[in-house]
């Protein structure tokens, strides 16, 4: 955010000399959060400016319509009414939206996506015409009186519809539904089938889900005339790209243009540029030369603020009796929505990338088909498809335990990559950095205390109340960089300033979207130059004033945006030292920095202030202990990911992604077998994201994961019925997880380094959401072990578990005893 | 949003209303809590001429003996339903019922009067009253009358009630030696039942009444089946006969037809299990712990409509400051506060009541801003969460308690959360975690999983408390 980080109170603004431990690796609390807890936060809906408009959007009615006119005429006569704009307008003065990266140069469909829609709707809630006014009640009772006439079109409402044969086109250019097709095959598939001892098989399913961000979007654009300089303040991830973006459709150099993030309330991928909201803002506001806001309804957010998650995948894998895994197949189908701009369906790419994840399954065959439909398009999404292949493997294995009869336990021990086999390349050529799965495994069972749980099982079945355990174990894909992107891209920078005073700024290429890691990111400095945290200040988010970067996505921040603080603050460091070194005449290399102190790492007592060595090296750049460094204490530097391949292998394999965190999760569950309602009591996990520089901030991050993966697991769903509309619109309908439906979260770390960061630091803003799906579907059939359970099918809402109990057949009796 | 414009009054006096409501035709709407009311005419499904509240008359709100019933004030909001004495003691299984009611913000705001009118199938009093067999006691110009709860309700969101007639008070007979109970099945807290059943049982008769399954409450009198008791035979009985009565049961998003007739059947039997294990004196967990805070102050102003009706003026103090401005009708108290009086802190993540962003105190209690019109607000203190903080060095020990537990992340839904943690922690000061959920349930996060929330509150609880002098 573009805001600067208050002090937490009695922080002393003058001294770096304190006996301060280090900084990373402490529970420092979040630098923003006094302001935050105050309601002193700044959001864009908090911005005020004189004369500022107000927009709201005329949306499509119909899934799939002709636009043959619109009329505007009653909206305009409007008292307070500005202006109204439709897509003919936009198209005429304004450029498609960018594709995030070269989709032709790889054979993905692309799609002209313009700020409005212009001749025909294919979603209901694409942006269709605007309308502005003085106020936000005028411009939304307005937008109601615009009028538009459609010719409706043949709906593609799910994937399968859409893959069939003589199927309506939702791009008719393309000639077919399919973004892409994506056939990869590692091994002998066919031998590993031949020769296995069984079969499992099924077809999984992940329902179409929103981020649903507590803060919806929200975009305020102003222009100055007079200078050509147009300030965009937006809820999003991205401000460096967006800004690029914003310039290139509105035609307008990059230069004046100015893109501001203020606080971010939540976003999860789902502020990832570029929306058509974003454009339309800035370009009203230049054609106007007033301020204009729009502020996102829930409604709004939930119909067009991204979709994500909606697959199916229909698997086969070989078995040995042992447990072993010897072959997988995996045929996987996403309704990705609606052609756009927007870095979403590539979702169900990642999904491909992260199969068979923490096992070792030589023989793999993997195909991907990306359906557009008429439904809202994807957009980003914490999890990003690693969790339906996180999900699909834990199901794997239960089943695979079900069937030989082995352990749950025992059957993934058998098929885990061993920590000394780092790093890995797992069959689609993703390599992994390291890890150790089994530790995390057996770290969790202590933690969930599995040992012991039968005997809870048993007595709580003498209550009549049925419990079980689950077990799931996530991977996660981070860092992510695509070729040919301006946006996804695996480096980032920083600018760390160290003042005359000895206070440090830093400012960023990365952005937090509310998770607090600019908390994490002045640790880091604090530690590489030996000060007090408190005395570090980071700056995000003001195009103007940072360093061009990505943003937040893919757990970046500290990845990318922490690495880069620790080299800029290493290259200062360097100066510090040669100066104090001099002064002390020692060799820089002896000199220590801690504290606010430097001192030779032997003799502590003999120190110069930080302080001092800082204020000579500005104040006597001439003199002889700062005569032979270059004047100033500021430094940019950028870090890029060196675990990233783009070029193929020889079996043309690239790695897109250089980072994988990694979690074993354990769910407890109390089933009510007599609704199929479903109660969670504990969720323990054991999360591995390397280094963790600031354990309360990563715990606070993997705890939201696991509430939105228990979201995704149980209660969120968003609907559409067979003419593509949508049912779903609020937050009665597309029903949140509250406090009383999360269960105690109970967390531990293990810290397995990456060899390719400085720091070893792997990122943590997606773990959490992945594995607790397949815990929770085992939990439940773990709850039930007379049945044939096996659950596939997300959300385990009530009716759809009570009639998956309601048809399980019966186990052939063995006591009734727990199954594991 | 709402984007209609319509006329606004809030008259002192019940004749004034009634007389109003005889006079207007029929696009008129009563706001008493206006919990319903609120987010449909956010979502344009409801647009009336007039908004028509009952805020301002005074003593809608009581809870009296008349000899074997209790009478309760149409005015009477959830929370004190639910911690009324004389409901603990003579109808606990309604203040049951009132504990399901959306959640601490729409308890505080919310009417029994008009949850009533509203006639949502799953509500959760219906079936409470219609087995029970209350009374609902309707007055217009012409005079009163008296509806038996199963004759009120006549179809979907649609009463017995005349265009011209506003609910006064509900008669519920004192329950006396028989028992009750009050079971639901819902996808989340404070979301709707999916079903709902209560049950009322004494020696010689039982009842039963479900909701959810039909565009009016279905009562069965069971006593044939229950007379031996209940067992698991007669229970299967009594499912038999709610499966065959359900014949009516809507499908939707959450629950198919068949499921819903099959949930009744199997939330009919937990009511009468639950009320079979109680004795008769015996209250629920949270009914009657303890008396209602003193009732808001009386309402003075001298404030009405203006500007061609579609504007109101209103007196309001806001964190201590009184305010007078001129609020187009449609603006919500949370737009009052942020866009007209520049309080920014109050958040809007749903503007439909769902997700507690926007909770402030309203005359000492938490509502949410986007569900109250500041037309409303007419007379009212405010407090937001601008009140709890002078500067950054002087947060309130509650706020303190956050930024030491990382209770925040992105900071949109943490004003509402905190508002609603002090609401908890005025009315129970030692909340044990199970408490702190259930209380702070009509706010969502989406960040923090709520752990970190509910161990800053529980930690504000043990400094709140050690502050305190013994």
């Amino acid at each position: 955010m573009a805001t600067e980080q208050s002090h937490p109170t009695g922080a002393a603004a003058s001294g770096n000399e304190r006996d301060s431990q280090p900084a990373m690796g402490s529970r420092v609390p979040a630098l923003n959060s006094r302001a935050l807890v105050a309601g002193r936060g700044i959001y864009v809906g908090d911005i005020t400016l004189p004369g500022m408009l107000h927009m709201a959007l005329v949306r499509s009615m119909y899934a799939h319509a002709l636009i043959k006119s619109i009329d505007t005429s009653a909206a305009e006569k409007t008292a307070g009414v500005v202006c109204v704009v439709t897509g003919e307008e936009i198209r005429r003065n304004t450029k498609p939206i960018p594709q995030p990266y070269n989709k032709a140069g790889i054979g993905v469909h692309a799609y002209d996506w313009y700020a409005l829609a212009h001749d025909k709707v294919r979603y209901v809630g694409e942006a269709v015409a605007v309308v502005v006014a003085e106020d936000k009640y005028t411009a939304r009772k307005a937008a109601e009186l615009v009028e538009v006439d459609y010719e409706e079109l043949p709906v593609v409402p799910d994937a399968e519809s859409g893959m069939a044969p003589g199927a309506p086109l939702v791009e008719p250019s393309w000639g077919t539904n399919l973004v892409m097709e994506r056939v990869s095959d590692t091994g002998d598939v066919a031998g590993s089938f031949a020769a296995a001892d069984g079969v499992i098989k099924g077809c999984l399913s992940t329902q179409r889900y929103s981020a649903s961000p507590m803060e919806p979007r929200g975009y305020a654009a102003s222009y100055d005339t007079f200078r050509d300089q147009l300030t965009v303040w937006a809820s999003t991830q991205c401000p460096h790209p967006l800004r690029t973006y914003i310039a290139h459709i509105i035609g307008m150099e990059e230069s004046r243009v100015r893109v501001i993030q203020p606080n971010v309330g939540g976003a999860f991928g789902s502020k990832i540029p570029t929306y058509q909201e974003e454009p339309l803002t800035a370009y009203l506001a230049r054609k106007l030369g007033r301020p204009v806001k729009w502020i996102e309804e829930r409604s709004e957010n939930l119909l067009t603020g991204g979709h994500a998650r909606e697959q199916k995948v229909h698997f086969e894998a070989a078995y040995k009796r042992d447990g072993q895994v010897t072959g997988l197949k995996a045929k996987i189908v996403a309704d990705v929505g609606a052609p756009a701009a927007l870095a979403g369906w590539e979702m169900s790419l990642v999904t491909t990338f992260c199969i068979p994840t923490v096992y070792k399954i030589p023989n793999c065959h993997v195909e991907l088909y990306p359906v557009v439909t008429n439904k809202c398009p994807w957009n980003a999404y914490r999890g990003f498809g690693k969790e339906t292949a996180s999900f699909l493997m834990d199901r794997v294995m239960d089943g695979v335990a079900q069937a030989t009869g082995l352990d749950r336990v025992a059957v993934r021990m058998r098929n885990y990559i061993q920590p000394e086999e780092f790093p890995y390349q797992q069959v689609s050529g993703v390599i992994l950095d390291s890890g150790n799965y089994p530790g995390a495994m057996r770290k969790l069972l202590d933690l969930v205390g599995y040992e012991d749980f039968p005997k809870l099982q048993a007595e709580a079945l003498r209550e009549g109340r049925r419990i079980g355990l689950g077990l799931g174990q996530e991977l996660v894909a981070e860092g992510c960089s695509l070729p040919t992107s301006l946006l996804v891209a695996g480096y980032d920078g920083a600018t760390v300033r160290v003042n005359p005073s000895g206070q440090v700024t830093v400012l960023t290429g990365v952005t937090s979207p509310g998770s607090g890691n600019e908390t994490s990111i002045a640790q880091v400095a604090a530690d590489t130059l030996g000060v007090d945290v408190n005395t570090v200040r980071v700056i995000q988010g003001d195009t103007e004033t940072c360093p061009w970067g990505l943003g937040n996505y893919s757990s970046r921040a500290v990845i990318m945006g922490g690495s880069a603080t620790f080299v800029a603050a290493s290259e200062l460091k360097e100066k510090i030292l040669k100066v104090a070194g001099h002064m002390l005449e020692v060799l820089p290399a002896d000199l220590q920095c801690q504290g606010g102190k430097i001192f030779p790492k032997d003799a502590p007592a003999r120190y110069v202030s930080f302080n001092e060595v800082v204020n000579i090296i500005y104040s006597d750049t001439f003199g002889i202990h700062a005569k032979e460094i270059e004047p100033g204490l500021e430094a940019t530097r950028y870090f890029r990911h060196p675990n990233i391949y783009q070029e193929g292998d020889p079996q043309g394999r690239s790695s897109a992604y250089p980072s994988w965190p990694n979690a074993a999760v354990g769910a407890v569950v109390e089933v009510d077998p007599a609704s199929g309602g479903l109660k969670l009591l504990r969720v323990c996990m054991v999360h591995d994201s390397g280094v963790v520089v600031n354990p309360m901030l990563a715990e606070g991050n993997v705890h939201g994961g696991i509430a939105q993966g228990i979201g995704g697991a149980i209660y969120e769903h968003l609907v559409y019925d067979e003419n593509g509309q949508f049912k779903t619109g609020t937050f009665m309908d597309y029903t949140l997880p509250t406090a009383v439906e999360i269960p105690p979260l109970e967390l531990a770390h293990q810290e397995t380094r990456s060899p390719f960061t400085p720091l070893g630091t792997k990122g943590v803003g997606e773990s959490g959401v992945l594995g607790i799906l397949g815990a929770i579907c085992g939990a439940v059939e773990n709850a039930l072990p007379e049945l044939d359970l096996r659950l596939l099918e997300m959300p385990l809402a009530p009716e759809r578990l009570w009639r998956a109990i309601q048809a399980a057949p019966k186990r052939a009796a063995n006591g009734g005893g727990s199954v594991r | 949003m709402i984007t209609q414009e319509f006329e606004f009054r809030a008259p002192d006096k019940l004749d004034d209303a009634l007389s109003l409501l005889a006079e207007g035709g029929d696009d008129i709407k009563l706001l008493s809590g206006g919990m319903s009311l609120m987010p449909m005419m956010a979502l344009g499904l409801v647009r009336p001429r007039l908004v028509l509240s009952l805020n301002r008359i005074d003593g809608r709100s009581f809870v009296r003996e008349d000899r074997d019933a209790l009478r309760i004030g149409a005015g009477t909001r959830h929370y004190e339903i639910l911690h009324d004495p004389l409901v603990a003691r003579h109808c606990a299984v309604l203040a049951e019922a009132a504990a399901f009611v959306g959640d601490m913000q729409v308890r505080n705001r919310g009417t029994i009067g008009g949850s009533l009118a509203h006639a949502d199938p799953a509500a959760d009093y219906t079936p409470v009253l219609v087995a029970a067999g209350a009374r609902v006691i309707a007055r217009s110009k012409k005079g009163e009358r008296e509806i038996a709860a199963d004759k009120f309700f006549t179809n979907l969101m649609e009463t017995a009630l005349k265009p011209d007639e506003i609910v006064t008070e509900v008669l519920v007979p004192k329950l006396g030696a028989a028992r009750g109970a009050y079971t639901r099945l819902h996808r989340v807290e404070g979301n709707f039942a999916i079903v709902n059943a209560a049950a009322i049982l004494s020696d010689k008769s039982a009842r039963i009444a479900l909701g959810g399954v039909g565009s009016t409450p279905v009562a069965l009198d069971v006593s044939a089946e229950l007379a031996r008791g209940v067992s698991a035979d007669a229970l299967e009985a009594v499912g038999r006969r709610v499966r065959a009565a359900c014949t009516e049961a809507p499908a939707d998003l959450n629950a198919s037809a068949d499921y819903r007739r099959q949930m009744a059947a199997v939330y009919a039997g937990r009511a009468l299990s639950v009320a079979a294990g109680r004795t008769p004196s015996q209250q629920t967990p949270e009914a009657g712990r303890k008396s209602a805070p003193s009732a808001s102050t009386p309402r003075k102003s001298a404030a009405g409509a203006v500007g061609g009706m579609l504007r109101t003026a209103v007196a309001v103090s806001v964190n201590g400051q009184p305010r007078r401005v001129e609020a187009d009708n449609r603006m919500v108290l949370a737009d009052l506060l942020r866009d007209v009086i520049g309080l920014t802190g109050t958040h809007i993540g749903c503007g439909t009541g769902s997700c507690g962003a926007c909770t402030v105190m309203l005359d000492g209690r938490t509502v949410k801003s986007c569900s109250v019109l500041a037309a409303d607000v007419d007379g009212c203190a405010v407090e937001t969460i601008e009140s709890l903080a002078s500067d950054i060095h002087n947060l309130h020990p509650l706020q303190e308690s956050f930024v030491r537990n990382h209770g925040q992340q992105c900071g949109y839904c943490t004003p509402g959360m905190v508002m609603s943690a002090l609401q908890l922690l005025r009315d129970n000061p030692n909340p044990d975690p199970a408490a702190i959920r259930h209380g702070i349930s009509g706010n969502l996060c989406r960040c923090t999983g709520y752990q970190f929330i509910v161990n800053a509150i529980s930690d504000a609880a043990r400094a709140l408390g050690a502050a305190k002098p013994a």
